[in-house]
């Protein structure tokens, strides 16, 4: 029952942080989502023994969390939600891929366990720049990005009103939850007898909230597509911003920068 | 069941987004038409409430578990399939951003999987063809849990395939398979239950409500058919592609680890990648030229480069501590 609770603190939470000043949450959120984009991109385009070449693209949360001023430990916490399904996935590599892909004297590295932590690796940078974007940038400036990347304003709209009647609703249902615990002796979850009733009335509840929200947005002037706030258009640092993250990335993709910065301490390349 | 962008390659990501944008974009275009300009509030909220009612526990009678309801069929018997639909990726969306709920990449193999199923294949082919006005109270929760069983099964199938085409999971399709549909049968039975409680205390409640709260879209059977079509051509195609490029690129990292090559009686069509590879790898061949396969032993590693590889990484994830601990540092001094 504290789920819901614990996802609304969460929403305010990362909304209390998309807000910040700080250099990374001033620049444009066209930029931003570009990046992240790419960057997730090029991340899942890495071959499944990519161990060694996908490790620099670490660089871009440590950056990026520091800049922004984002605590790492809560990023962490955050991160955990998707783990288990990947986890049980990439579990299996371990037992199924037996080849061994290096040998350091006794011990032998199998291709099962570069391919697992290939891809934890993929997971923490593909989740952590989705979440560095949310808590960097707000939801109006967002959506902007996404009408200038040609989205339907109708999907906008309609991405906007959720996200917004997130928080009413998660509140609702964690009230009326409560009453239910406090009424139904030690039960863990609902019992079967009043799913529909209880969900049912949440629903009519929600419909009737629905069509006050309509009537509310009539008189404020709604025609049918919500306004989003018109934010100027990319500013030179914007796009140096943009260069600079799409050339790093591009080059971690095209050079496996580990092995010559250990082929230079190494001297291998004599 | 929501995929991760881990699991997924990236020519799965892009067809999956290709073809929910192509989905999302038609049923946009079918809801405006036949919107009423009410509904669109009514969607952003019901949005809403299947989220929230997503998380939920519905304690299954007799096991001391408990279940969660998806929302995919709930969405379309109260929308109509397009509506449903988009409201149904307006959640994942928001899962996958601010609750790190299922990949960005991925988003086009959930909303497929876990929209697509439910809305467009299910509720018009199974729930709106069994039940109507008059339908009974045993008859409507019968389909809906039949419906929402097969829902969730056609969704985890479509797991199954795309992690496997994928090509990231060394998982066999028979256990694959076996796993995720015993698993997603159980969470169907009781997503169907606690859809079909929810549709029938509403039934009860809201006799007016016995239509969809938005008019039904018209579905032509053959328009579904023929997009089918055009999406396994679709999915065919890149594959048939990609199939033949991806075990060259295996071969290749195999070859660069080891030493040695693994698979034999190469096509031309693979030379011919080979060939472009070598002329375009940012350093081509800099590790083969030295290496002498060991015979009889198998795997020979190159322990130079190996080595220098491991440094590499080591040195590396030092440089980002490194970065940012100086960032960190940095950020202190123009704080005071």
């Amino acid at each position: 029952m504290s789920k819901l609770i614990e996802s609304g603190l969460e929403l305010r939470e990362l909304e209390r942080l998309a807000n910040k000043k700080t250099l990374i949450h001033q620049v444009n959120a066209t930029a931003k989502l570009v990046v992240t984009l790419i960057l997730i991109g090029i991340t899942v385009s890495f071959s499944k023994y990519a161990l060694i070449e996908i490790i620099p693209l670490l660089i871009y949360p440590v950056i990026i969390m520091n800049l922004a001023d984002l605590s790492t430990k809560h990023f962490f916490k955050k991160i955990l939600v998707g783990l288990p399904f990947v986890l049980l996935i990439a579990f299996f590599n371990l037992w199924y891929d037996q080849t061994a892909w290096l040998i350091f004297g006794k011990v032998s590295i199998t291709g099962g366990m570069v391919s697992f932590l290939v891809i934890l690796l993929k997971f923490i940078l593909t989740v952590s720049a989705g979440l560095l974007l949310i808590a960097t940038t707000p939801l109006t400036e967002l959506t902007t990005a996404l009408l200038r990347l040609k989205i339907p304003p109708f999907l906008i709209t309609q991405l906007s009103l959720t996200y917004r009647y997130l928080s009413v609703l998660l509140e609702e249902t964690a009230t009326l939850l409560q009453a239910y615990s406090l009424r139904s002796f030690k039960k863990t979850g609902v019992q079967y007898q009043v799913w529909g009733s209880l969900v049912g009335q949440l629903l009519l509840r929600t419909l009737a909230r629905a069509e006050r929200v309509h009537q509310a947005m009539l008189c404020r002037g709604f025609q049918g597509i919500a306004f989003t706030r018109n934010k100027s258009q990319l500013q030179l640092c914007d796009w140096y911003y943009l260069c600079a993250w799409v050339c790093f990335f591009v080059l971690v993709r095209l050079l496996n920068l580990p092995e010559i910065l250990g082929m230079i301490f190494t001297g291998g390349f004599r | 069941m929501h995929m991760a962008d881990a699991l997924i390659s990236p020519a799965i990501g892009g067809v999956f987004a290709a073809t929910t944008i192509g989905l999302a974009a038609y049923a946009a275009k079918k809801v405006q038409t036949q919107l009423d300009e009410k509904q669109l509030p009514l969607m952003g909220v019901l949005g809403a409430f299947v989220f929230a009612a997503q998380m939920i526990n519905f304690a299954i009678p007799g096991t001391g578990s408990s279940g969660h309801l998806g929302g995919g069929l709930l969405l379309s018997i109260l929308l109509g399939p397009a509506a449903g639909f988009l409201t149904m990726a307006a959640i994942l969306i928001i899962q996958a951003f601010f609750f790190a709920d299922g990949g960005i990449l991925a988003l086009g193999c959930n909303i497929f999987n876990l929209g697509f199923f439910p809305c467009f294949i299910v509720y018009p082919l199974i729930f709106r063809h069994w039940v109507n006005q008059n339908s009974s109270k045993t008859r409507i929760f019968l389909i809906s849990l039949i419906a929402a069983i097969l829902g969730l099964q056609l969704g985890s199938l479509g797991v199954v395939i795309q992690t496997k085409l994928s090509g990231i999971s060394e998982l066999p399709v028979g256990t694959f398979l076996i796993l995720m549909q015993s698993i997603h049968l159980a969470i169907g039975v009781v997503e169907g239950l606690v859809t079909a409680s929810i549709v029938s205390f509403l039934w009860q409640a809201r006799p007016e409500l016995n239509q969809p709260v938005m008019p039904l879209v018209n579905l032509s059977t053959k328009k579904l058919w023929l997009s089918f079509l055009v999406l396994a051509l679709l999915v065919g195609g890149v594959f048939s592609w990609f199939a033949s490029s991806q075990p060259d690129g295996l071969e290749w990292s195999m070859f660069r680890t080891s030493g040695q090559e693994e698979f034999t009686g190469k096509s031309t069509w693979h030379q011919k990648l080979g060939e472009f590879q070598e002329k375009f790898a940012a350093l081509p061949d800099y590790n083969l030229k030295n290496v002498q396969p060991v015979e009889g032993k198998y795997p020979s590693v190159d322990g130079g480069t190996s080595f220098a590889g491991v440094v590499g990484a080591g040195l590396t994830l030092l440089l980002a501590g490194l970065l940012g601990i100086v960032l960190k540092f940095f950020k202190k001094r123009t704080a005071y």
